[in-house]
């Protein structure tokens, strides 16, 4: 403090206004800014802190998404879903990268997925292994007498069932014991669990079996004409559908007996139910037919250029999308499932050997020989392609459509297919994570500011008039301060804000009542350091009022080490505010705040950190600026501590 | 020095008088009744009006606090509402919680704060002082919660099956136990009530040094490096400044210039002739966050699902248990105040410079 150059000179004691001289010159904040400037880390807090200002202002024009909107429309698939444990700023697999690479030790005859993704089993020989897919670790080993030919997971991945010879093997996943084995004559290549697994059927070219799982008996036995092409339970696993010679037939599936035929003109190549089993997709010769599961009608019939081959559908009903695929040679055709629209031809360059659409419909998976593409399924641009040296024999779909499983000569593999369309991914609510980041500025600078400028002026006035009038007033007020100093300030500030219920206007009362006593302290002590400076007894003698002498003449002179408090308190408010929030007592969902987004995701901390990532560090960002900005102040305004 | 503390002792008397009526009023203020959210749905006319007498929440308010008074001024800081134990039961069971994390936060805060401050000040503007100052300065900026859930993925799963991890939660394994060291050493002491070998025995750590089992010891300790770590970053941070300056404002003496004009090595001039006095701040300023720690703490307890005083506070504040409340807050306060007075006593101790008047 630069007191000597704050004396009057020679008063002029014609009128009382004449003693204005003893305001603080000037020079002082001109000669503390320059002091500023020259400090690195001061220079650095108020860069930090004028990008948050920019980020704040035009946070509408840098967020990418509306931070409330929940994404449930959104067109893009293989984003970072909560469950993908991935901080991007440390680097994330792109589109294309094997993030799990499983040697099996021969070559494998058949791959599954469970429903979660979770496991991946492969059969190799007469061995079937069990792998996480996560960190590629042998989960259980089961061995037959025979070469397996098929295996499948039951839909709560509690049971693997798999066939070997002319047996069918039932192993328990949880105790990695073999259940029970029966006998499917002839030797079944194909296994198949319904929806709820409490039944499945096994299937050789000319025979299907249906078994029940509560007697473990075969129920029904079909007999099919030709050989068989397809075969599928419908998803409440009242009825079996198989294809043959040019017909796809249904069957009860609780006593074997037929209850539909439906007749083509041609061989058939194909048959598959779509997702929810209200309808059959077939293709047989050039043509692709839709037909009703229920009423058993035609309902659409497309005409193809080549032949077909393989069907399958695109379709999510959540999202809207409608749509079916073939192959035709090396040609993939997607269909508007509705009208019969042709929408895209995409060319995979080799012969197709399956197609298959995500589980959120938005994406396509082709594969032949050695490569594996994954096409955009609005607009048919080629998101990822992958040559692999080894043949393919099987690919699918990770559960959340992320990631495709691709099994190839002896290796499983997963391979990542999503892109960056979301930079910090999607919180718990399906929302843009950057985009609520970005608006969370415009809140916690909001915070910060108001709560300190509240506590300043309460505390300021407090302070001052505490230290002004002395006596009894000071020392009431000062108890008062002392009592709120002895709690804890989160605990008192729960306490308040519990009081006046939750609520982000709420938190800021309770924190900014919180703050009070620091600056009524830092208020008083200041004030009456410049008490009884010459100039104010000056101002005395010459009868300005005391409300004058205190705001004019002392407050100005004593202003310094308030503004380095308030600078740094500004800090220590968003992270108290933030505190409430994540305690549930601040900001309210859906609100973007830091704080309450944290609170938020917290239980995913282990699955997705990403999610409690992004908002810490943005946290940590913004106190960090008035932190630095605080010190620098604080050097500048007092040079003995510049070093 | 005796005139002094009873001048300070004297002083504190109405600060602790103003700590009962806000504990008190703020418990009053809290919205809600207190009968309907410990019962729930049992709550009918009849029932209430038996809890409320039970509780005396029936009387008028002075009433109220004049009983609350009398009773906090024997001993007794009532019932708690929802867990249906006294206050003072809890209190031997949360308090050690507390206590453990609190001290292993402080213990992790002077073991790296001051080398850290004296590394910095001994290489005064190179690039070590920068580094730490940085680390400090982000230390300093760090949501503890945020920190502690980072921690917790970072040990917990991202070092799963490395030598690296620690448990993210808890006090103890699942299957380890340690004996109550008065059980061990065959004394006979009512578990619930509040007596110090209860309180200590709740210390996992300390009890599990008196009883010698080391296995325990390793485990609690175990448990005690995250939370410990969290909590104490912000603590550490502050102390490493506050070395780092004080340390230099004291090496810019005469006194340490004219041991340098003598030709003492360096290395003895800043550890025995400066870090000495370079102390003092650093004193004060490890007995403030002491007090703060007790906020860290509320986080702390919740990330790594730690039962302690912050917790039940936390709990007790927003499921309307006044007697847990006004209890707690009583004690925590009393602590903070008590604290405050040796950090004082403690300085003017250390620094004769300082007369005690």
């Amino acid at each position: 403090m630069q007191r000597a150059d704050s004396l009057p000179p020679e008063p002029k004691l014609t009128t009382a206004d004449a003693a204005v001289i003893s305001r603080p010159p000037k020079s002082l904040w001109r000669e503390t800014l320059e002091r500023l400037i020259r400090k690195p880390s001061a220079i650095l807090g108020l860069v930090i802190l004028s990008t948050l200002v920019l980020i704040a202002i035009f946070a509408p024009l840098i967020a990418t998404h509306d931070p409330l909107a929940v994404l449930l429309d959104v067109p893009e698939e293989g984003v970072e879903k909560r469950m993908s444990p991935c901080i991007h700023l440390f680097g994330c697999p792109e589109a294309g990268d094997t993030v799990t690479n499983i040697d099996v030790g021969g070559p494998i005859t058949a791959s599954a997925v469970n429903v979660s993704s979770s496991l991946m089993l492969s059969a190799t020989g007469s061995n079937v292994t069990i792998w996480d897919t996560e960190n590629a670790r042998r989960v259980m080993e089961m061995d037959h007498e025979a070469p397996v030919q098929a295996a499948a997971w039951s839909p709560n991945s509690q049971k693997v069932l798999t066939a070997s010879g002319a047996e069918l093997y039932v192993w328990d996943v949880n105790t990695r014991q073999l259940n029970r084995t029966l006998e499917h004559p002839g030797g079944a290549d194909l296994v198949m669990w319904n929806a709820d697994g409490t039944r499945f059927l096994s299937a050789d070219q000319e025979t299907v079996m249906i078994w029940d799982t509560l007697s473990w008996n075969a129920v029904g036995t079909i007999e099919l004409d030709g050989a068989r092409i397809a075969a599928a339970w419908n998803a409440n696993g009242t009825l079996v559908m198989t294809a043959s010679g040019s017909q796809v037939q249904l069957w009860n599936a609780f006593s074997g007996t037929l209850i539909n035929t439906l007749d083509h003109d041609a061989p058939l190549t194909s048959a598959s139910f779509n997702p929810a089993s209200t309808r059959i997709l077939t293709t047989s010769g050039s043509s692709l037919y839709i037909w009703n599961a229920s009423s058993y009608q035609q309902e659409l019939a497309a005409e193809y250029s080549g032949p077909l081959d393989h069907g399958a559908w695109l379709e999510n009903l959540s999202r809207g999308v409608r749509k079916v695929l073939a192959t035709s040679g090396s040609t993939a055709v997607v269909w508007n499932a509705v009208n019969g629209d042709l929408l895209l031809e995409l060319d995979h360059g080799a012969p197709v050997e399956r197609v298959s659409g995500s589980p959120l419909g938005t994406r396509i998976l082709t594969h032949g020989e050695h490569v594996v593409r994954v096409w955009n399924a609005t607009n048919g641009g080629e998101v990822m392609a992958v040559e692999l040296e080894d043949p393919i024999s099987n690919t699918a779909w990770e559960s959340s459509g992320g990631a495709v499983l691709v099994a190839s000569g002896d290796t499983l593999r997963v391979i990542k297919t999503s892109d960056y369309e979301y930079i910090m991914g999607v919180d718990g609510n399906v929302r843009d994570q950057f985009s609520r980041v970005i608006y969370g500025t415009r809140l916690s600078l909001l915070v910060g500011i108001t709560t300190v400028s509240f506590a300043v002026v309460f505390g300021v006035i407090s302070g001052a008039v505490a230290g002004f009038l002395g006596g009894w007033v000071d020392n009431i007020i000062m108890r008062i301060m002392d009592v709120m100093l002895a709690f804890p300030p989160l605990i008192l500030a729960i306490a308040v804000v519990t009081v006046l219920g939750p609520g982000l206007v709420n938190a800021l009362l309770a924190i900014s009542i919180v703050f009070i006593p620091a600056y009524a302290r830092v208020a008083r002590s200041g004030v009456l350091a410049v008490k009884e400076e010459d100039f104010v007894t000056a101002d005395r003698a010459l009868g300005v009022s005391s409300v004058r002498i205190l705001f004019r003449r002392i407050l100005p002179n004593a202003m310094a080490p308030l503004i380095v408090q308030a600078t740094l308190g500004i800090g220590t408010a968003i992270l108290d505010a933030a505190a409430l929030s994540f305690l549930g007592l601040g900001a309210q969902p859906p609100t973007p705040e830091w704080g309450a987004m944290l609170g938020a995701e917290r239980n995913q901390i282990f699955t997705a950190p990403h999610l409690v990532f992004y908002p810490g560090i943005a946290i940590m960002i913004t106190v960090l600026a008035f932190n630095l900005l605080g010190d620098g102040l604080r050097d500048a305004l007092d040079p003995r501590l510049d070093r | 020095m005796a005139g002094y503390l009873a001048r300070r002792l004297t002083l504190a008397v109405p600060v602790l008088l103003g700590i009962l009526f806000v504990t008190f009023a703020l418990a009053r203020l809290l919205p809600g009744d207190p009968c309907r959210s410990a019962l729930g749905e049992r709550a009918t006319e009849q029932i209430c009006e038996a809890f409320n007498e039970r509780y005396g929440l029936n009387e008028s308010i002075p009433e109220q606090f004049r009983i609350y008074l009398r009773d906090v001024l024997s001993g007794d800081l009532g019932e708690s509402i929802k867990f249906g134990r006294p206050v003072t039961e809890l209190m031997v069971e949360r308090l050690p919680v507390t206590v453990e994390l609190t001290f292993f936060a402080m213990l992790f805060a002077v073991l790296i704060g001051i080398p850290m401050g004296l590394v910095s000040a001994y290489y005064h503007n190179s690039s070590v002082d920068v580094l730490t100052m940085i680390t400090a300065n982000i230390g300093v900026s760090m949501p503890v919660f945020w920190l502690g859930l980072m921690l917790s993925y970072l040990f917990g799963v991202a070092f799963r099956d490395t030598v690296l991890w620690l448990p993210p939660s808890g006090r103890l394994s699942a299957g380890i136990s340690i004996e109550p060291f008065y059980a061990a050493w065959g004394m006979s002491v009512n578990p619930d009530a509040l007596t110090l070998p209860g309180f200590i025995a709740n210390i996992n750590t300390l009890n599990a040094l008196l009883v010698q089992d080391w296995n325990g010891l390793g485990d609690a300790l175990r448990h005690m490096i995250l939370p410990a770590m969290a909590l104490g970053t912000i603590p550490m941070s502050i102390i490493a400044r506050m070395t780092r300056s004080s340390l230099l404002e004291v090496l810019g003496l005469n006194y340490v210039r004219t041991a340098r004009a003598k030709g003492v090595r360096e290395t003895k001039v800043v550890l025995k002739h400066a870090f000495r006095n370079a102390l003092l701040p650093v004193v004060t300023i490890i007995g403030l966050s002491l007090g703060s720690l007790l906020s860290g703490a509320v986080l702390t307890e919740t990330v790594f699902g730690l039962s302690g005083v912050g917790r039940i506070l936390y709990d007790s504040i927003t499921g309307r248990d006044y007697t847990v409340v006004q209890g707690f807050t009583l004690i925590i306060a009393v602590i903070f105040v008590f604290i405050n007075l040796v950090v004082d006593t403690l300085y003017a101790y250390l620094d004769p410079r300082i007369r005690l008047e």
